[in-house]
């Protein structure tokens, strides 16, 4: 996974659950060929069982890729994260199944006979507890291994056994297991990434660029970590102005800031009565300077925004992206 | 609570939902397991049918065709279900007390195919598999292996009555014609197809005689030994049918078979080859009339000597599965001539299902012959030959009723023709090959394969038993479909194939969304970006 791929946007959101998706695929396949070149040296009652191990297994295989390759890590680091957290995954799913399993037996009326005629396909009661307690163990296994909150993953985990078993029933039922089992480990593995992952903001800093005029492509960057700037001022005083720009090209002396929060959310305000303007898809906001009011004009600003200072023939336009702390660097 | 739950899982966490069906087997390139269930030997016939469904059932059959040209695998004898398309392939043998493999004689047709309703009955969860395009059925029966070379012993009874002189149009006599089938090349072929096959020739009028060499002892009275044929030897086979001559009064087709079931099938020198070398009798029946004893014989009045024969026959098919180690005897029947009892079997409907047909057929022919049962009206009709009343059932043809109702009892097939070329192909019909296992293929709804189903195989014919397994379909996942495109059955197995064909586009749209959000997000900025303006105040 290349972080430079992923914009600070909708995609930044999707694209560990791609590649979480794509790890219980192929730890799916990895199964079949298993079953397929050795065949299934388990009892067949265990099926399920195995299926849903190795969804957990592929999915926290997947968020291992995806925190090794989004920072810098150590042998050690991937070497611990690999066992532990691979095939620690694998064996908290197997047991989480295998309790669900159990619990089919004591709860669910008629399961002792019908599991021999099984009409598996069309009767998710007896798998649905595997399913939920597979995805509880594992949920709480990344959980303990990422150190995050155990009820959030476990509430993860959860939401990743029933999104499993919705699909693995559905498309059962339409089509076959063989689709049911690949579709269910990929929705197991989207919920896990879409639930559980995102790629953090802390990963990204803020830039604004100049688009136009004399100084194009003049940059400067509004990072509050490491040696950046949580707020720069773009204007044309003679002095201390981070951004600085001809006043021929519109600009006056404090025109705007670009601010970032420490919850890394940044923002535009507006320090001019000249105009200043943001746009943004199917958006225009006004920022220009209103003495009447208490305090200047702000908006919130998401990377590729454009702000426009001044008008007509003397006009300045800015960008603000945010790229990659490592790109940005 | 937490450390609760994971000990609990470790205790646990072993097992499925059970109890599930133990000493299940799995099936090759399936996750579909099969359940050996009892088999049932009907009629108290010691021969048991087995569906090869565990790897041991399979690994003596594999043993034993090893070194053949066709060389056997798991795969080839273990039973296949495809539930995308609804086939199923078993495997089956027939196996006698001992537990030794029994070979059966089988017709396959050119396409090396075998009408499984002669053969076999199956029936899943109850509901017999038809060969009916219209419910989407299909059954088929193969010999996959090489045609066994188990032994068999032809018996030739070839009515020698007087009227096999009369000349048809050709000017040929029907002995002629007779002969002239049996010496045929294809007809030998058929007879000597293994080293190992003899051939008795036998002729009956009044009584039995036996046409070989050793005419000293014509009706077997005085214990001379009778001439086996071999296949080193078929001078003498042609020698001795060419020798066939017609001499005879009244025809005692009944007492005829009678003798050759219960007696001389049991003579020492006939006996003892069976036995030595688990040969199959094969009796063929040739007839050009009616069995007729007197001048005021009637069609009716042969259903009590039809049903003693019946009788015998049933008796000599079931006593000798119990009490000898030899098959039953299997009893075809040919008759030259023209039928004469042309609404035979005299059905109460018209059927257009030819299936339902041949079911209400032997549905009839299982009961004990009554005078209306083998006559209909004609039950009171002379049968002598009379120029002056030609109404007299041998003037009308032969009697293909009594040999319709001897075939069906005697798990053979009857054929009423006057030509040389179907009288040849009934013989080479009656010659058949013997395979030691079958596969059997058949197709229902798929939708029937989505619980556990139970599949039932009933030979019929030759062997009566009936043995049944289940299939306990996967329980999460399966492998995928496999190819029909080039088998009529059964498929290519393509499991890396296809999951590979569903894995990679797969992964090549999550690529493609990798770098979608890149690649949008760029466009934005281009769209939403102005030109580059130089609005630097010229001086």
């Amino acid at each position: 996974m290349n972080i430079r791929l992923v914009p600070f946007n909708w995609a930044r959101h999707i694209h560990v659950a791609l590649v979480t998706m794509s790890s219980c695929l192929l730890w799916w396949w990895a199964l079949l060929a298993i079953c397929a070149t050795n065949g299934p040296f388990w009892d067949a009652d265990a099926d399920l069982i195995i299926l849903l191990s190795f969804m957990g297994w592929g999915a926290a295989m997947g968020g291992v890729f995806v925190e090794g390759s989004l920072e810098k890590q150590s042998k050690k680091w991937w070497r611990n994260s690999v066992l532990l957290t691979g095939l620690g995954a694998y064996l908290c799913t197997y047991l989480g199944a295998g309790f669900g399993a159990f619990l089919t037996t004591k709860t669910v009326g008629g399961v002792s006979h019908d599991y021999g005629e099984a009409p598996f396909l069309l009767t998710l009661k007896y798998a649905i507890l595997s399913f939920v307690f597979a995805g509880l163990f594992f949920g709480l296994w990344c959980g303990f291994r990422r150190k995050g909150g155990l009820l959030f993953y476990g509430v993860v985990g959860v939401g990743c056994g029933l999104a499993s078993a919705i699909v693995w029933h559905l498309v059962g039922g339409i089509l076959n297991l063989y689709y049911a089992s690949a579709f269910g480990a990929v929705a197991w593995g989207a919920a896990y990434g879409l639930l559980a992952w995102g790629i953090p903001r802390h990963l990204y800093a803020g830039w604004v660029r100049v688009l136009s005029g004399s100084r194009f492509a003049w940059r400067a960057r509004v990072d509050a970590e490491a040696e950046g700037k949580n707020e720069i001022v773009v204007g044309h005083y003679p002095s201390g102005l981070d951004v600085w720009l001809p006043a021929e090209e519109g600009v006056r002396e404090l025109h705007v800031s670009v601010a970032v929060s420490e919850t890394q959310e940044y923002s535009v305000r507006g320090m001019s009565l000249y105009p200043t303007t943001v746009k943004r898809s199917l958006e225009r906001v006004d920022l220009r300077y209103d003495p009447s009011r208490p305090a200047p004009l702000e908006t919130p600003l998401s990377s590729g925004d454009v702000i426009e200072i001044g008008d007509g023939q003397t006009q300045t336009t800015l960008e603000f992206v945010i790229l990659p702390r490592e790109e940005s660097r | 609570m937490i450390r609760s739950l994971l000990i609990a899982g470790l205790v646990v966490g072993c097992g499925g939902p059970g109890p599930a069906p133990k000493n299940l087997e799995r099936l090759p390139d399936s996750m579909t397991r099969v359940e050996k269930m009892k088999t049932e030997s009907k009629g108290g016939s010691g021969y048991r049918l087995n569906i090869m469904s565990t790897r041991a059932d399979c690994k003596a059959l594999i043993g034993d065709q090893f070194g053949s040209e066709q060389q056997l695998s798991m795969k080839d004898c273990l039973p296949r279900v495809e539930p995308g398309n609804g086939h199923v392939r078993l495997s089956y043998q027939i196996k006698d007390l001992n537990g030794a493999v029994v070979a059966l004689p089988m017709q396959p047709d050119e396409a090396g195919r075998i009408n499984p309703d002669n053969y076999i009955r199956v029936s899943q969860d109850g509901g017999q598999v038809l060969n009916d395009p219209n419910r989407g059925d299909r059954l088929a029966l193969t010999p996959p292996g090489e045609a066994s070379d188990a032994p068999q012993v032809f018996v030739l009874l070839v009515d020698r009555s007087s009227s096999m002189t009369t000349t048809d149009r050709t000017g040929e006599t029907r002995l002629g014609r007779l002969k002239k089938a049996l010496r045929s090349r294809a007809v030998k072929d058929r007879f000597f197809a293994s080293d190992n096959n003899r051939v008795l020739v036998l002729s009956f009028a009044q009584s039995v005689r036996h046409e070989g060499r050793n005419a000293s002892d014509p009706g077997g009275e005085n214990g001379v030994s009778w001439e086996l044929i071999s296949s080193k030897n078929r001078d003498r086979y042609d020698a001795v049918i060419g020798g066939l001559s017609a001499d005879g009064g009244y025809t005692h087709m009944y007492d005829s078979l009678d003798e050759v079931l219960s007696k001389h099938l049991k003579r020492k020198e006939i006996h003892d080859y069976l036995v030595e070398n688990q040969a199959l009798p094969t009796v063929i029946l040739l007839t050009d009339g009616f069995n007729n004893k007197g001048p005021q014989d009637t069609c009716g009045s042969n259903a009590r000597p039809l049903k003693k024969l019946i009788s015998k026959i049933n008796k000599t098919r079931r006593s000798s599965d119990l009490k000898e180690p030899v098959l039953s005897p299997v009893v075809f029947t040919v008759g030259l001539g023209k039928p004469a009892l042309k609404s035979f079997p005299y059905l109460d409907k018209e059927y257009e299902d030819p299936k339902q047909k041949t079911d209400a057929i032997n549905k009839k022919l299982r009961k004990a012959p009554t005078p209306d049962l083998l006559c209909g009206k004609d039950a009171g009709v002379l049968i002598n030959k009379n120029r002056r009343d030609p109404n007299r059932l041998e003037n009308r043809g032969i009697d293909n009723a009594s040999l319709q109702w001897i075939a069906n009892r005697g798990g053979g097939r009857h054929v009423i023709t006057e030509d040389i070329a179907e009288l040849s192909k009934a013989f080479q019909d009656a010659a058949v090959q013997r395979y030691d296992w079958f596969h059997v293929y058949y197709q229902v709804d798929p939708a029937l394969f989505r619980q556990s189903f139970q599949v039932t195989v009933e030979t019929r014919g030759f062997v009566e038993s009936k043995a049944s397994v289940r299939f306990h379909p996967p329980t999460a996942f399966d492998f995928p479909e496999s190819d029909l495109a080039k088998a009529e059955w059964m498929g290519a197995s393509v499991p890396f194939r296809s999951t590979t064909a569903l894995v990679l586009p797969f992964l090549g749209i999550c690529i493609s969304l990798v770098f979608l959000g890149a690649a949008m997000f760029n466009l934005r900025r281009a769209l939403m970006r102005e030109q580059p303006r130089d609005n630097t105040p010229s001086s």
